[in-house]
């Protein structure tokens, strides 16, 4: 991929920079002109999500990136705004909404819709002058653009560790959760030990049990309220059933009458009886639901904090919530201890799953101690294989540390140009930093120039570097400096 | 303070109001056929069966024992109120009742009102009978005063104990007369007569009036309710069991006793049952003895045959005995 153009808008002010397909210089003799601005715009064209500089406020300028792209040929990207680029390709247009939709534009430009890579190419690609010279495997590689090394190489391999990964997050959550609670709980406990009383400890749970109380009886008037009913619809048919049937009854005397209603001994008394009852009852679940309702309001209030102690400050009807938690810190404790030897155990197996006989970790690693034997920071029998995932970056330091990370960049570019067939460009930013000498940005030099001829060099720095041709582009007081009108 | 004062006064008259009604609700219950409170004729209005009207004017004082300031001015209004009240409907007492035990404020009447007293016009002293009669001079259409009678109600204090212990002396009075023997139902009815007649009479519309029936079935639900074991029946019953079963079968008890296909067929078969027992034990022996009849008709599911056995007695006699008192109260009350 070959960064050909960018041209940037900011008012008034405009002005075009055109890169070479070899080595690009970003030169100003001064600091502060604006070189790790262009770099962050051309990446911020590119639909990362890249913080602004100070001097440029990125939302306020047009740019309008063109690009030459293995898999598509030539594209024009051009952003206004935080929120959509507007891509063109052959002519034809297409938006892309961001950050919901950046996966698809990489996908694009990258040629791959490997989550795992496409989450990690910035960080292999782009060295930033703040946090880039110290990213090694795994860290920030610019404002919230993260790079893990399992995760690219997991890519890189096709390993699919999803469910893994999704476990890992479930416990990774439940242990902040723990963590949390379990510093209320030390809170708790200090509040326990400082006012020894807080007076109302007993007053929510006594609420609660009211409230409780109250909704067994209204459920328990609601049913029997359903009971009465029944048994009324039940003497109502049966009152309609001997209706409809039209007896007659022989009284002793000989006389005759019709069976209805009010002579069936009983029937008008319980249809009475059931009605007074249903009075009663529904009497009595008004009573309740209302007293529920205010007990409610009550403790809607005192949610608010508007009514409850009105003397009390927020902060004091706070301890006094906390307080009232029950929490066993021992228990809650336990459960950290178990949340992380499980997470630990899946971050084990996912780590396993990746490393275990997977030929792109070979290839990345026999790569880093090619390149930390040439910048003289060892050879292969004092760089271990397994390298490529240390965590010990304490013993890396200044200059060692800016090697280092160059090889190790070097060899993820390596890497994915394996896989992808894409050849990336490679953009430092500042690479000569305090503490590594002109000797040593040599050899890195000479390790680009031999070993990565063909792929853009996009270099900022205050420095000149030994290149047969550089496109030196030349900032002098501000980045955009051309008035259009 | 002032505005409070009046709004509690008027609160503590209405209270008054509403349990002198009840008190002459049950003085005359027999005969009762509908109670308004604020009517259209007066502030208290008994219909009667014979279609004739009790009509009863309420005046309460808060400090009645001591204070008879307005006593003559509450006379004076009552007479004219009722003497109006007289002229529209057919009356058969016209009733000043008022908590004061000293309602003309006058020596020689002082010791009749102590406690609850009932004095008809006849009955007043010669001084009381010329103070009224001095009232009624003015009046166009002045009352009958032989079916005039002030009655003094004790009803004093905040403390409700106090407050209300003559209304539940007449309340007790009258489920003694039922021949019912239900602890606490004196205290029940009071309060729910109370809450009756308060929402009667804040109704609006003066023709929805509170009638008998409505007055009277609350006893009934009390005194049906199953949740009560009697004492006949606890002889034969172990009272723990007794409640145990019923907490657990309450609806499956209310619903066989209130349901007609299955009571009418009980009661049938208890009229036709003889034995030689005093009537009194009669619902109980029925009950003891014929419960297997019904076993066909219960199917409630895996359940421990005592159980069971027990659940048919107590709704074989509740049914019984349900019909019993709801026969005793409607005859009492003549409803």
């Amino acid at each position: 991929m070959i960064i050909k153009s960018i041209r940037l808008k900011e008012g008034l002010f405009e002005r075009i920079f055109v890169f070479s397909k070899s080595v690009n210089l970003i030169h100003s003799s001064k600091n502060s002109c604006g070189k790790t601005t262009l770099l962050r715009f051309i990446l911020y064209t590119l639909g990362y999500n890249i913080p602004n500089t100070k001097k440029i406020k990125f939302k306020n300028c047009e740019a309008e990136l063109i690009l030459e792209c293995e898999t598509v040929g030539e594209v024009m990207i051009f952003r206004n705004n935080e929120t959509a680029v507007e891509v063109s390709i052959k002519g034809e247009k297409q938006t892309f909404i961001l950050p919901e939709q950046q996966n698809d534009l990489h996908r694009m430009i990258f040629g791959t819709e490997n989550l795992d890579i496409l989450n990690n190419l910035l960080g292999a690609f782009y060295v930033d002058q703040e946090k880039g010279w110290t990213l090694l495997n795994r860290g920030v590689v610019i404002g919230s653009i993260r790079f893990n090394i399992e995760e690219l190489i997991r890519g890189l391999s096709g390993i699919d560790c999803t469910d893994l990964i999704q476990k890992e997050s479930q416990f990774s959550k439940a242990l902040k959760k723990y963590r949390q609670m379990f510093s209320i709980s030390q809170y708790r406990e200090s509040l326990e030990a400082d006012s020894g009383n807080l007076g109302t400890e007993n007053y929510e749970e006594e609420t609660n049990a009211f409230e409780g109380q109250l909704l067994i009886s209204q459920r328990s008037y609601k049913a029997e309220l359903k009971r009465i009913d029944r048994t009324l619809s039940a003497n109502k048919r049966f009152k309609k059933y001997v209706e409809d049937m039209k007896l007659f009854v022989e009284a002793p005397d000989g006389s005759t009458f019709p069976v209805t209603e009010n002579n069936i001994v009983g029937l008008k008394d319980i249809v009475d009886l059931l009605v007074a009852k249903r009075k009663r009852v529904l009497s009595d679940y008004a009573t309740v639901s209302r007293q529920l309702e205010l007990l409610q309001k009550e403790k809607d209030k005192e949610f608010e904090q508007i009514a409850f102690f009105k003397t009390a400050t927020q902060m004091e009807v706070f301890d006094r919530r906390i307080f009232n938690i029950p929490m066993n810190q021992v228990a809650i404790k336990k459960e950290i201890t178990r949340l992380e030897k499980e997470r630990k155990k899946i971050r084990d197996d996912i780590s396993t799953k990746t490393k275990k006989n997977n030929s792109v970790v070979s290839t990345i690693s026999k790569t880093i101690v090619k390149y930390l034997t040439e910048l003289g920071l060892g050879d292969k029998d004092t760089i271990p294989m397994g390298y490529l995932f240390t965590s010990n970056l304490k013993e890396l330091s200044g200059a060692i540390m800016h090697k280092t990370v160059f090889a190790f960049r070097l060899a993820y570019i390596i890497a994915i140009e394996n896989v992808l067939k894409i050849k990336l460009p490679i953009i430092l930013d500042s690479p000569s930093g305090k503490e590594v000498d002109k000797e040593n940005i040599e050899l890195m030099m000479e390790l680009l120039k031999r070993d990565f001829p063909d792929h853009q060099l996009i270099i900022a720095s205050i420095f000149t570097y030994d290149f047969d041709i550089v496109n030196t582009i030349e900032i002098k007081e501000r980045l955009i400096e051309t008035n259009v009108l | 303070m002032a505005k409070n004062r009046r709004a509690n006064a008027v609160v503590f008259g209405f209270d008054f109001q509403v349990n002198a009604a009840i008190v002459l609700m049950l003085e005359n219950i027999e005969d009762l056929k509908s109670l308004r409170l604020e009517g259209n004729y007066e502030d208290i209005e008994l219909e009667l069966v014979n279609n004739q009207y009790i009509l009863a004017q309420a005046k309460a004082v808060e400090r009645a024992s001591s204070d008879f300031n307005n006593v003559r001015a509450n006379l004076k209004k009552s007479l004219i109120s009722l003497s109006e009240g007289q002229i529209k409907v057919d009356v058969r007492n016209l009733v000043l009742i008022t908590n004061s035990p000293n309602p003309l404020k006058e020596d020689a009447s002082v010791g009749i009102f102590i406690g609850d007293a009932h004095r008809d016009f006849l009955s007043l002293p010669i001084s009381s009978q010329q103070l009224i009669g001095k009232y009624i001079k003015d009046i166009k259409q002045p009352l009958n005063l032989k079916k005039f009678m002030i009655q003094t109600l004790p009803f004093e204090t905040d403390n409700e104990l106090e407050r209300y212990k003559i209304v539940r002396r007449y309340i007790d009075d009258f489920v003694g007369d039922l021949n019912l023997n239900i602890s606490g139902l004196g205290k029940k009815l009071m309060n729910i007569w109370q809450n009756e007649v308060f929402v009667n009479g804040s109704k609006k519309d003066p023709d929805i009036k509170l009638y008998k029936a409505d007055i009277v079935w609350p006893i009934m639900v009390i005194a049906t309710d199953v949740e009560r074991c009697d004492d006949r029946f606890a002889d034969q019953f172990d009272l723990s069991t007794y409640d145990e079963i019923v907490q657990q079968y309450k609806a499956i008890i209310d619903s066989h006793c209130e349901r007609c296909e299955f009571f009418t067929k009980v009661l049938s078969d208890y009229n036709s049952y003889t034995c030689e027992k005093k009537p009194s034990e009669k619902p109980r022996a029925f009950a003891m003895e014929k419960w297997e009849t019904y076993l066909p008709e219960f199917n409630i599911g895996i359940i421990e045959a005592e159980t069971l056995q027990g659940i048919i007695q107590i709704i074989l006699y509740t049914i019984v005995r349900n019909r019993i008192t709801i026969g005793r109260i409607k005859k009492g009350v003549k409803l």
